[in-house]
Formats: C-alpha cells, structure tokens, sequence
C-alpha cells in the first residue's frame, strides 16, 4: 500500500517541482525582458555642471541593469512644474525618480502626494521634513561645504579678513541646501573674524546676476555658495580691474576653467559622479530587492586649488571622459 | 602495512553489508519495487556520471572556446592598436624627419606644415607641440597660446623624452593643461614625446616635440570590445601597470572598485589563472609593441561554468525532467517485466488459505514465469485429490461415528425397559404390561425412522413422550411430566433421539431422589433463526464445576468408565455439533438444590426431504432452506 502510493507521490512532486521552477523562470524572463526604468528630474539636465553627476548614474544604471532617462528641463520656477515633470515620467510608466527639488518650501506635501506611485529618491537636497516621503537622499554635507568655503577665503585673503569687503552670491533661499550652506559659511567667517559685506541671491538668470554684482560694491572676496553662482563670480571677476579672491563650490568646466585660469582661487567640488553613481545604485536596489536604504547618504567633497587641478587623483573625478 | 591493507577491505565489507540490509529491505518490499528502485538507482548513477563528465567537458569546452575567441578579439584589437599607435608615430617622424630636420628655425616657420599635418590626423589628434630644451614653445598646432606660468619642463612627458632621448614615449592618459582651454573645453590625451634637433642659424639644438593623441580614440576601440558581455571585460595599462583604460575608470579612481593591473603588467603574454578579491578568474594578457601595454583581458571562471542563474535553472529543469522520464521509462519496464510474476503470485495468493482451483492460476508471460505457473497450477490438482481424499476419509470417519454414537443408545434403553416389562410381567400387571410394550413399539418405529438419523421435531417429540411413558409407569408415577411445545417447531429437522438421554438424566440425577414430588417440564420454541428444546427438572441440581465438566471430553471418558454404558449428554452434544456446527449443542444451567435445565439448541430447518437428505449427508451449509 505504502509502495502503491510513493509512486503517484514522487511523480506528483517532481511535475509540481518543473512546473514551479518553469513558471519562475517564465516569470524570470519577462521580468529581464521588461528592465526597470528609472527617471532623473534636475534643474538644467543640459548644464555642464551635471556631467559627472550623469557618468555616475550612467555606470550605476549599466551595473544594475536598469533603464536611466534624463528628462530634458530647463530652468524650474516652481514646485508645481516640477510635478508635472515627475506626473509625466510616472505617466510614461517609471519605476522609479531621481529628483532635485527646485524649491523646499512645500516639498513634502508634493512628495507625500507622488510617494504612493512611484519611488522616489532625492538629490543634492536633504530637507529633514521630506525624509519620510522618499526612498532615500544623496547629498554632499552642505553645511560643511560652506564652512571649507570660508576657511578658503581666510586662506586665500590678502588682508585679515575683518578688513575684507566680501561679497556672497548664494542659490535660492527657498532651498534648504542653500540655507545649510549659507549658515556653515556665515557660522565659520565670523568664528574667524569675517562678516559678509553684501548678498545676492541668484536665481539662474545670468543677466540678473550681472546686473545685482554691477550695482554693488566690488568685494576684496567674493563668495560663490553654488555652481551657477560660481560661474557668474568667474565672469564678473575678470570683468573687474580690481583684484579679487574668488572661493567657490561647483562641478562644471566653466568653475574649473576659471580656477585653471587664477581667476578662482579656491573651488569646493562635490564628489557628484558617487551622488550619481549612489543614487541610481540604491534606487534600483530597492525597485528590484525592495530593500530599504540607508535613509540618508552623504557624498564627499574636494578642495582644489590651480596647483592640485591636474593632479592625478584629481583628474577622474574633475573631468569625467564622457561617454 | 598490514592494517593499512585490512582498513580498505573492512571498509569494503562495510560497503557490501550496507548494500546487503538496504537489497534486503528492498526484496521485503516486494519484486516490482526492488526492480524500479534499483533500475532508478542504476540510470541516475550513469546519468550523474554521464552528466558530471559531460559538464567537465562542457566547462572545458566552454573555457577553451572563451578564451580562444577572446585571444582571437584581443589579436584583432592589438594589431589596431598598432596600427593606430604606428601611425601616429609616422606622424610625430614625418613632422620630425620631413619638416623639422629641413628646418631652419631662426629663418624658417613651422606653423603651415603643421597644420597642414594636424588638419590630415586631427581625427586621432588633439595638437602638434613644439618646445625648445627651456621649454618655450616653438609652434603649436592648432594655433594655442600657452598657459600663463606654465612650465613644460615638468611635465612627465618632457622630463621622460629628455631622459631617454634615443626612444618615443607614450605617456598615461592625462587632461591637457599646457595650453589656455578655449571654450571651457578640456581633453584627455596621451603623449607621444620625443627628443628632436632642431637648427638655429646652423646650430643644432635639443628639442621635444608633443604630439597629443586623443585618449577618444582608444577609448572607442577599447569600448567596442567590451561590448555587453558581462562577464569578460578588457583594460589597457602600461608596463608598470598604470591604467591607461579601464571600464570602470572612474570607479576605481574614487577607490569603488579594484583591478588586479599591478600584477597583472608582470605577465608574460599569454594565458593566467590568478585569483583577486577571492575570485578564480582567466587572464589573457598581450602586449602591444614598441609602447609595451599590456592588453589584459579577463573572464571570471563562473562565465566558464554555469554561470547565471537562468542558466542554473535551466539545468535543474532538465535534471528534473530527465529524472522524470526515468522514473516513468523505468515503471513501464518494470510492469512489464513484473506483471506476469505479479500475476502469478495474486491467482495462487490464497493457496494457504483454502482450495484454490488450479484454473484460476495464470498461465501467460515469460518462458520462465509460463512454466512456473503450469508446474504450480499441476501442483495444485495433485494438492486439491490429495484434499478430496482426505474430505472423504473424514466424512466417512464422521458417519462412522455418529453411527456408532446413536448405536450405544438401543441396548442402554432397551435393557432398563425390559427390565421393567418382566417385572410387570411377574407382578401381572399385564395392562400395564401392554401399554409398556405398545409404548416400547412406538419408540422403536422412531427409533428406526427407516435408518434416517434427522427426523422431524413432532417424531422426536413423540419418541420423548413414548420413552416418558415408560418410565413413569417403571417409576410408579413417582415424578410429575409437564409438555410445553408450540405447534410451529414439530416441523422443523432435528437429529434423532436427543431429548430421550437428556430426560433419562433428568429422572436419573433430578428427580428420583425427591420421591413424590419430581417435576420435569419439558418445552420446545422457536427462537430467531433457532429452535430450543429444553428439559428442567426441580432435583438435586449441581455446582458450577460440576456444569462445566459435563460437557467436556474428560467426562465423558470418566463417565463412561464408571457406567460402561457411554451414553449421555456428552453424546447428543456432540451428535447435534458433528450435525449442525460447533455454535449448536447443548447448555446447561443447574443450581444446588434448585434444580437443572438442560437446553438443546439447533438451527430451525423446516423437514423436507431436500434438507433431511442435505442434513443426512452432512451437506448443510448453515443456510437455512425455508422451502417446504
């Protein structure tokens, strides 16, 4: 009886056993056949200072096998334009989206609107509010940033730095980057002895910018607390007979041609291609595993100077070959 | 030494023995099973062997074939590289030997001819340099100013061609930063540097000269072999092992990733099996002439094997299968090999269980089993005479007995009743003499019942009434007797002479102690499938041991030696279980003092001729037959 039965049961088994393991590999297959796709929303995607942001993610992307769309923007008012980018890419069937908020002010109920359709992973942005609406944030230490930035100033000034004029171009204050950056600058010039003479905000206008820097006192240092800004102090300082140090952040060949060029004493890089590279590694890490991230990464930055800017170390990350 | 040679054969012997319990085990589970067990053991060994050699050669294969087509690709690719770096030193000795050397540079400019030269290879090219021994620049193609401060003397690329002016060198890919980036452009490049003599008013002085590849070029060619295999991939370093390309440049720059380059620049040309970062992997390595590169290629050896998890899969699933078709092929082959045996062995399963016809044995399958089945199915016919023989004996032996039985009664009666006729006779008591003869006449004509030993109830009754009869008028009416008999039972089949011992018992053991006041009742029912006749008396009774003893054989032998007659209740019960079967018989209830009821119980056959002969002839089935 016992014989009769471990027949029927082990053929029962084993067609039980090839038909689950064809099944999953069906499964397997069509899973391969559809690659997950993963949508990137920054301020300018055709700005120079994004290349080594993109080589990152373009890396991250061919290592875990997923589809990278850089939408094409331009420059980005408001928040609500910026929904409907993301709105379009979740329409266009995203699994995922990398985003750079172009505003922090009323992030979070945005975020909190598109969490439950899609997953989202933030940039360069680390609003605390934020935090519970994303998958996860890669960003540089910004307050860390702005106090290299005043260090660099002391370092680079030709006179003690109470008696400097200095002149700070920051990002928008509707970010909280900004306002991080901002704050660890201020906090360090006056711990050592400096005060801001004047600040503009630039909003991505250039010719705004030009105009608001013609209308105020030429500074002894003049402050670039963002990529654009830095590239707009560039401009305006070898427009000026004046000489002037000019400390800044930011990642395009613009910044670095002006520190190449003496222009830029000092640029602050983030390490964008990692804030690239991480971003879409741990991004598709949780669209593929549904593993939670670390919640927030932060990416390290560089301080060059001219003497350092071809330095071997430095020439990877500075000047990404494209690909 | 010599434990060394026991421990193989004890181990041997430990082998066998396990293989022994396990065939023993199997044998004990019948011959279908063994065959499939043993049959599915034997193919999945040869097909893990099978497959264990095959996958071997297929890794081989697989691993021969990788490396053959990659040695093929990196040849392809080498002989590029060669052309591509041979003629970019064309160009660096055309610029040199055509222009430069013909060149007086105090009275003569460079600037058309090396243009003219860029223009033609500026596909490969990013700029022509010239620079004195201080290091100022001669000329530059295209037109570049220098960058301010800029001193070439320690840039690599001078300081090696001023080292080692007998050769060109090639330089590790840089960023350009000798000349002011026009457009905020930077470009990647690679050096080919060289000492060169150049002529100022007839004085010959040292020079290099810069031709800067565009690092672009390689990369595409580099890129075109790497492809979108994922698990092979190629990278380019020098003879020190510096990387020149690698796929995942950057990553390792940032210290994300790690490339085994150090090691790898010390090869020979050829193929390696090394081990970095715990993985066993294949490393081709050639070199590229003239600059001494090293073109490295590596496949992990998880891309010989089988490698992704589909793969894997896959492979499951066909072992699955197989196994699958194995267990099926083998239970065709086993049915079909075991279904004649199993045949065989269910039409004679129940030989030792009773008779089997021997038609009933199959005869059919194989030679052998078809000729087993016909010696068992002779075996059995002899075996079933033999069985008939012995029915018969006993049958025989049966009659025999019960014949012998029922005999013991006539001269035990017949002494006491013409005991009792002669003392009637000597008294002159003639009428009752009479009635005594008459009564005695009548119990014989019962008695003889033609020689049929099974009469009808109203028969036996009526031989019981006769026999009492008697005996009251022996015993001078000393006890009363009672009848209590339904009419419906005097129909039904009974063995002769049954009630007649018990009664004699009853006067005998009951009631001829108590004097006047004896009592027998004598009663007949219907009960279910039964009928009961019993007789009771008010005697002396008796004790439970002694009820029981009765009934036995032991008894019956003690009895017997003790009166010679034999006769008794021992007797009828045996006469109505040789009869009937052994849940009829006799049973006997009695308490001291009290009094004894003795109950015959037999199955209720109505009297027919049919039955009276089946019952005669020991035939009765059990089944009783209601026709009448």
């Amino acid at each position: 009886m016992k014989n009769r039965r471990l027949f029927p049961a082990l053929v029962l088994i084993l067609v039980a056993t090839i038909m689950a393991v064809t099944g999953f590999m069906l499964w397997e297959s069509g899973n391969t056949a559809n690659l997950r796709q993963i949508h990137v929303i920054i301020e300018n995607s055709n700005d120079n200072r994004w290349v080594q942001f993109i080589e990152g993610m373009k890396q991250a992307a061919e290592d875990q096998e997923v589809i990278l769309t850089i939408v094409p923007t331009g420059h980005m008012e408001t928040l609500s334009e910026e929904e409907a980018i993301i709105e379009r890419a979740i329409a266009n069937g995203s699994d995922g989206v990398i985003i750079q908020l172009c505003s922090s002010i009323g992030a979070a109920s945005m975020l909190e609107k598109l969490n439950s359709r899609t997953n989202i992973e933030l940039v360069d942005e680390n609003a605390y509010e934020v935090m519970s609406n994303v998958v996860g944030v890669v960003s540089p230490d910004h307050k860390a940033i702005g106090e290299t930035i005043a260090n660099e100033a002391a370092l680079f000034a030709e006179k003690p730095l109470e008696k400097c004029t200095i002149g700070v171009i920051r990002g928008s204050s509707a970010l909280s980057s900004m306002e991080q950056r901002m704050d660890g600058f201020t906090e360090a010039l006056e711990s050592l002895g400096g005060k801001t003479t004047w600040v503009l905000e630039q909003n991505g206008d250039a010719k705004d910018i030009k105009e608001k820097l013609a209308a105020n006192e030429t500074p002894d240092i003049l402050v670039a607390l963002d990529n654009a800004g830095l590239e707009a102090a560039g401009e305006y300082a070898s427009s000026q007979e004046k000489n002037m140090t000019v400390i800044g952040t930011g990642t395009s060949t613009k910044s670095i041609y002006y520190l190449d060029c003496g222009i830029v004493q000092s640029l602050v890089v983030p390490e964008d291609y990692m804030m690239g590279y991480q971003s879409v590694s741990d991004l598709a890490d949780y669209i593929h595993r549904n593993r939670f991230l670390p919640l927030a990464r932060q990416i390290a930055h560089r301080t060059i100077h001219k003497d350092t800017l071809f330095a071997e170390e430095n020439q990877e990350i500075l000047f990404p070959v494209q690909r | 030494m010599e434990n060394d040679r026991e421990n193989p054969r004890e181990e041997n012997s430990g082998l066998f023995k396990w293989i022994e319990k396990t065939m023993e085990k199997a044998g004990r589970r019948g011959i279908q099973f063994t065959v499939l067990v043993s049959f599915t053991v034997v193919s999945v060994f040869i097909m893990a062997l099978l497959g264990f050699s095959l996958y071997q050669r297929f890794t081989l294969r697989t691993r021969a074939m990788m490396t053959e087509s990659m040695e093929q690709l990196m040849s392809q690719t080498e002989a590029n590289f060669e052309d591509y770096l041979t003629s970019m030193r064309r160009v660096s000795d055309a610029m040199y030997y055509d222009t430069i050397k013909d060149k007086d540079m105090a009275l003569d400019s460079l600037d058309s001819e090396m243009s003219l030269l860029y223009e033609a290879n500026k596909d490969n090219l990013i700029s022509f340099a010239l620079f004195k021994r201080d290091g100022s620049l001669v000329c530059a193609a295209p037109v570049s100013t220098m960058k301010e401060g800029m001193d070439v003397r320690q840039q690599p690329w001078f300081k090696l061609a001023m080292e080692r002016p007998e050769n060109l060198h090639f330089s590790t890919p840089h960023v350009q930063n000798i000349f002011n980036a026009s457009s905020f452009r930077y470009y990647w490049v690679i050096s080919l540097s060289r000492i060169v003599e150049l002529t100022y008013s007839g004085v010959p002085v040292r020079g290099v000269l810069l031709v800067d590849m565009n690092y672009n070029t390689i990369e595409e060619m580099m890129d075109r072999i790497n492809g979108s295999n994922s698990y092979q991939y190629f990278y380019l370093c020098d003879s020190n092992g510096e990387l020149i390309y690698h796929p995942r440049m950057i990553q390792i720059g940032v210290d994300k990733y790690r490339e085994n380059n150090l090691t790898a620049s010390d090869y020979e040309d050829g193929v390696h099996e090394e081990i970095f970062e715990g993985e066993r992997r294949v490393v081709i390595v050639k070199t590229i002439s003239y600059t001494g590169w090293r073109l490295v290629g590596v496949i992990p050896m998880s891309g010989f094997r089988l490698g992704t998890v589909s793969t894997q899969l896959f492979t499951f699933l066909v072992l699955l299968a197989t196994f699958l078709a194995l267990l099926l092929i083998n239970r065709l082959v086993t049915n079909r090999i075991t279904s004649p045996i199993l045949r065989l062995n269910r039409s004679i399963q129940n030989m030792d269980g009773g008779r089997v016809d021997p038609d009933k044995v199959y005869i059919g399958g194989p030679a052998e089993v078809e000729n087993l089945g016909r010696s068992m199915q002779g075996s059995l016919r002899q075996v079933n005479e033999l069985m008939d023989d012995v029915v018969r004996e006993q049958e025989e032996r049966r009659r025999t007995e019960l014949d012998a039985l029922q005999s013991q009664i006539n001269p035990h009666f017949l002494y006491n009743t013409l005991d009792s006729i002669v003392w009637m006779i000597e008294d002159e008591r003639n009428a009752d003499a009479v009635f005594m003869v008459t009564q005695l006449a009548s119990l014989f004509r019962v008695s003889l019942s033609k020689g049929r030993t099974v009469i009808s109830i109203r028969d036996e009754f009526v031989h019981a009434l006769n026999y009492m009869n008697i005996q009251k008028v022996r015993y001078k009416d000393a006890f009363e007797v009672s009848w209590d008999i339904q009419e419906e039972i005097l129909d039904y089949c009974t063995v002769k002479l049954i009630l007649q011992p018990i009664l004699e018992n009853a006067i005998y053991y009951g009631v001829d102690a108590l004097g006047d006041e004896g009592e027998i009742v004598v009663s007949g029912r219907k009960e279910g499938d039964d009928i009961l006749m019993s007789v009771r008396d008010n005697g002396l009774g008796m004790p439970q041991e002694k009820v029981d003893q009765i009934l036995s054989d032991e008894e019956h032998e003690e009895r017997t030696h003790r009166h010679g007659s034999g006769v008794g209740l021992i007797n009828v019960h045996k006469r109505i279980m040789l009869r009937f079967g052994p849940r009829y018989g006799l049973s006997i209830e009695s308490e001291p003092d009290e009094g004894t009821e003795v109950t015959i119980r037999i199955p209720a056959v109505p009297y027919t001729e049919k039955n009276r002969k089946a019952l005669e002839h020991g035939k009765w089935t059990g089944e009783v037959q209601n026709e009448k």
